[in-house]
Formats: structure tokens, C-alpha cells, sequence
């Protein structure tokens, strides 16, 4: 059972829930930079979470598909195709032998997954086949983005019988509660950071009251954030450990935001943290977009996440 | 003193003082331990040493940061009490034939020869500070300062896998070929990740650096890539 790329699009790479656990080795995590709509895609398939799904950045993916199965598309909406007819995302939808689904550049958001009954299979590395590029590792090319001509197997963990009787059950089509409209402005919520007390009450302030325009050059490892620089002028500190959505301040006086494929060290003073929630945000606002940091309660947030984590049953 | 800062819904900061010498290496190592074996691993997804802090990022389904922060400090008190001596470090013996790019350039900045530079830098008993960077690539410190060099102006767009470098005081390896600024020595035969991309070394260990000549390097499996003939 295998899929094959006709055209790996703009940039496209296998993920799983991530290289978790040898940051202490230099290895960047990776994994879904928009999580809850890679969680939906597995769980409309009922598909284990740790399933491997394509991560589809911008869009034009092609594909065609060698054997029947299910699959379910979700994220950002790019007129996805399943031969000529629309393709109907949120939910699991059965293909044939020979289908090809196609997309065109996303409208509104930046990423879409595509998961598949049993999962893609991928170079395992640590654990994980999340592509991280800039460590040459995951997905089926080392870690580089899908291309015409890669052929990708998945997993055969279900049963033929099971195959047969699966039925795609509709009550389980899901809407978003937010959709990926082109909504040029976005609140993301932010804690302190480690050294938030370095900067200058009227650094705190600007970083916190003015709207921030997201940068071209934001990527799967860190967003850029370009507005009025703050002047603190805080000198490089001692390398920490960082965390997912750590909000740098380099000498520039400009934010960047440390995502999925971070260095798993940074010795830029942080000013913030971007909740996870954000991140996910993040992942698929456009470049140009506006953005404002609001300080968020931690507690709070942390009852979010576990709610997050409880659905979708991940640990 | 110990700090604990909070970054996101599941990740923390532990700070072990504004100062950063051997002896809070020597803690931070100690700490890691302590913690580990009071904390099953379920509950932990990353303990990432560098410096003087350790980033934690734990699974808060299983454990909650109220709790984490107890063993934290419970792990704490239990070391401090103990002498630097109890502390294990391990020592890793490096081979690197001295033979990179910008010997000349160290040599010039230290007014020194170029033996007199290869002495130094294999004369020096080195820890692990941090491993990041790159998948397996070690901060070693501290370099002798008279051969404490700057980074290259314009990074090379490639350094050779196993390349030995020095930027200001810190020397380290480049575990595989990738762009860099960092003034290179050398070449270390041994790769840093195993074949199942394990690190071979660890944040707190002890390095020495060996100087061995072509033939040995060559033997030990290293290979010359054409900026090195």
C-alpha cells in the first residue's frame, strides 16, 4: 500500500507527533506546526495519534493513490480535488485505487494535513519520522520536502476485514470552532518570558501595545515580527534551552518566535512566550498579517492544553 | 541560588545562579540525575541542560508544574549537601589531526606557531557546556585565551563533517558538514552520533583532544574532503 507524489507542491514533509525527548542531544522536535488540525485528521480516521500525516504548506500538492483506503484532509482550505470533484475536508472521506488528489494555493491559512488510514511510513529516527529539514532527518528523503516521484508507503495496520467494515461516519464531520479566514489581524496570547524584567518598562509596553506585522520570511523554525524595535539593547545571554513559541529579542530590537524546527538552544534575551494555542494560531496566519501579543494567564492555559490533550487522548 | 521560571503551559526554566563555572556544571549534572531518578521518565518529555539552566518540558496530563516544582527543589536540596567530589564526570578522548584552514589565522591572532597552537588546544581539559547547535554538536570550554579566537567574519558556507573549531573562548566539533564561522583546527575521526543518532557525548562530560597524525587519522576511519588535500 503506498501513495505517490505527482507533485510535492510548495512544501510539503511527513509529520508525527515529533522527535520528543533528545533535545539534549541537539535534535529539534518538529511535528505539526497547526497540532489540533493534524489530531482531527488522524481522529476522524480513527487513526492512533502517533499516526504520521503530510503537513501541507501553501499547497499545489498532487497525489495518487495505489490501493483503496480513507483519508481525511483538514486545515487550511487549498480546493482540495479528489479527481475532478471537490474534496470535502473535516472528514473522513473513502478513495479507490488510482484517485488523485490535487490542491491549488491556500486562500485563507497556510497549512493543511492529510492523514491516512494506518498512517504514512517514514524514515524513523529516535522514535520519529517528523521531517526537521535543517537536521537532515524524518519524512522518506531525510527530512527534505516531498517531491514528484517519492512513493510513500502506510502503514497496513488495519486488518483487510476491518478495511471492509470501516464505515465513515458522518456525525463524526467535524467544524472548526474557528475557521482559517483571511483575516489580516490575530491577538496571540503570551507569558512572560525568562528575562521579561531585562527589558525596559516602556520596552514591556511597546512589545505588548503595538501590532506587529508577521514577516515573509517566518518558517517552520521561527516567525519574524517586524514593527518599532525596542531599545533595551540587551547583550546576547548565556545559551538556554528553548521552548516551543520562546520570543527572542536579537540585537535588531525585533521579536522572532521560535517554532516547531528551533535550534534547541538560544542565547537571545527572551521577552515572551507564545501559549501553545498561539503557535497553532501562528501556523496559519499569512505573511503581512498584523499581530498583537497579549499577556495570558499561565493557569488558565494550562487547563486548555490538558483539555486539548484529553480529547484527542494524546500523552 | 535556584530559579524556577515557568515558559509555556508545559515547559519550565530551572536557573542555577547568574554565575557559570565548573563547579555549577558539576551541580547541574547532579541535579539531572537527582531529578531522573525521583521522576519517572513518563512524566518528563525533554531535560535539556545547557550552561547554567536547565530547560524541562514535562507531560502535564501526568504531573502538574506545582508538583514538578517540589521534586525540583526536593532534587536540589539533595545536592547541595553533597561535595563537588561525588560528582562523576566522564572523560572522552578525542583524535583530531590538526590540519584545518585557519591554523595559520589562530597562530597569527595568539602570535604563536602553529605547534604552539595545536599544544595548547590539545593541552586543555575541556567540559561539555551544552550540545545544540546542531544535532550532536558540543560547546567545550574554556579555551586557553591566548589562542581564543573570533569567529570568521563571512561564515564558510561548508564545514566539513568532524571539523574541530574555536570561536572566542569555546571550542567544539561540527558533527555533520554545514555552514559555519567557527576557526577550524582540525579533523576528528570519530562521529559524534552513532549509528542510531545517540550523542556520544554528554552536557558535564570531560574532553581531551589528542593530536594524531595522517595516517592514524586516516586509519581511525577519517576521511579527507577535497578542502583538506
Amino acid at each position: 500500500m503506498s501513495i505517490s507524489i505527482l507533485d510535492g507542491g510548495i512544501f510539503s514533509q511527513i509529520q508525527d507527533l515529533g522527535r520528543v525527548g533528545h533535545g539534549h542531544s541537539g535534535f529539534s522536535q518538529g511535528g505539526p506546526m497547526d497540532l489540533p488540525a493534524a489530531c482531527w485528521a488522524n481522529y476522524l480516521l480513527d487513526n492512533n495519534n502517533h499516526c504520521a500525516v503530510i503537513e501541507i504548506t501553501l499547497g499545489q500538492l498532487s497525489l495518487q493513490f495505489n490501493q483503496d483506503t480513507v483519508i481525511a484532509l483538514c486545515g487550511a482550505d487549498m480546493a482540495p480535488r479528489l479527481n475532478k470533484q471537490a474534496l470535502v475536508m473535516w472528514q473522513a472521506v473513502p478513495v479507490k485505487a488510482g484517485d488523485m488528489l490535487s490542491m491549488k494555493t491556500c486562500q485563507a491559512g497556510m497549512r493543511a494535513y492529510l492523514a491516512i488510514k494506518g498512517g504514512f511510513v517514514g524514515q524513523k529516527v529516535l522514535g520519529s519520522v517528523a521531517s526537521v529539514m535543517r537536521d537532515r532527518v524524518g519524512g522518506v528523503n531525510q527530512g527534505q520536502p516531498l517531491q514528484k516521484g517519492d512513493e510513500i508507503e502506510v502503514n497496513s495496520s488495519l486488518k483487510g476485514k476491518a478495511m471492509q467494515s470501516y464505515n465513515v461516519a458522518p456525525e463524526r464531520a467535524y467544524q472548526r470552532g474557528y475557521h482559517y479566514t483571511a483575516k489580516s489581524w490575530a491577538k496571540l496570547a503570551v507569558f512572560k518570558g525568562p528575562q521579561w524584567h531585562l527589558f525596559s518598562q516602556a520596552d514591556q509596553d511597546l512589545f505588548l501595545n503595538q501590532y506587529y506585522r508577521l514577516e515573509q520570511s517566518s518558517n517552520r523554525m521561527a516567525a519574524s515580527f517586524a514593527g518599532t524595535p525596542l531599545t533595551s539593547g540587551i547583550a546576547g545571554i548565556v545559551s538556554q534551552g528553548i521552548t516551543l513559541g520562546a520570543i527572542q529579542v536579537p540585537p535588531s530590537g525585533l521579536p522572532v518566535a521560535l517554532l516547531n524546527d528551533r535550534q534547541t538552544l538560544g542565547g537571545y534575551a527572551k521577552i515572551a512566550n507564545l501559549s501553545q494555542g498561539a503557535c497553532w494560531r501562528l501556523a496559519q496566519l499569512p505573511p503581512g498579517c498584523q499581530v498583537q501579543f497579549e499577556l495570558a494567564d499561565i493557569t488558565q492555559a494550562q487547563q486548555q492544553v490538558l483539555q486539548f490533550q484529553r480529547f484527542f487522548q494524546l500523552n | 541560588m535556584l530559579a524556577i521560571h515557568p515558559l509555556n503551559e508545559t515547559s519550565l526554566l530551572v536557573t542555577f545562579g547568574d554565575q557559570f563555572d565548573n563547579a555549577t556544571l558539576d551541580l547541574i549534572g547532579l541535579f539531572c540525575h537527582q531529578l531522573k531518578s525521583r521522576c519517572p521518565a513518563r512524566l518528563l518529555k525533554e531535560v535539556l541542560p545547557s550552561y547554567n539552566t536547565v530547560m524541562i518540558e514535562y507531560h502535564i496530563d501526568r504531573i502538574s508544574f506545582d508538583q514538578l516544582h517540589q521534586l525540583i527543589h526536593q532534587s536540589y536540596l539533595s545536592i547541595v549537601q553533597l561535595s563537588p567530589s561525588q560528582s562523576e564526570t566522564r572523560l572522552v578522548e578525542l583524535p583530531v589531526f590538526y590540519m584545518g584552514p585557519d591554523l595559520a589565522r589562530i597562530a597569527n591572532h595568539a602570535n604563536m606557531s602553529v605547534e604552539q597552537v595545536i599544544q595548547c588546544h590539545s593541552d586543555t581539559l575541556y567540559r561539555v557546556y551544552a550540545i545544540g547547535f546542531s544535532p550532536g554538536f558540543p560547546y567545550l570550554g574554556e579555551v586557553d585565551p591566548r589562542i581564543a579566537t573570533p569567529r570568521l567574519t563571512s561564515p564558510r558556507k561548508q564545514v566539513a563533517a568532524g571539523s574541530v573549531g574555536i570561536a572566542d573562548n569555546q571550542t567544539g566539533i561540527y558533527p555533520n558538514a554545514s555552514p559555519g564561522g567557527w576557526n577550524i583546527l582540525g579533523l576528528c575521526p570519530h562521529a559524534l552520533l552513532d549509528n542510531d543518532y545517540q550523542c556520544r557525548l554528554q552536557v558535564g562530560d570531560q574532553v581531551r583532544f589528542v593530536p594524531i597524525a595522517q595516517d592514524e587519522f586516516l586509519h581511525l576511519g577519517g576521511q579527507l574532503g577535497e578542502e583538506f588535500r
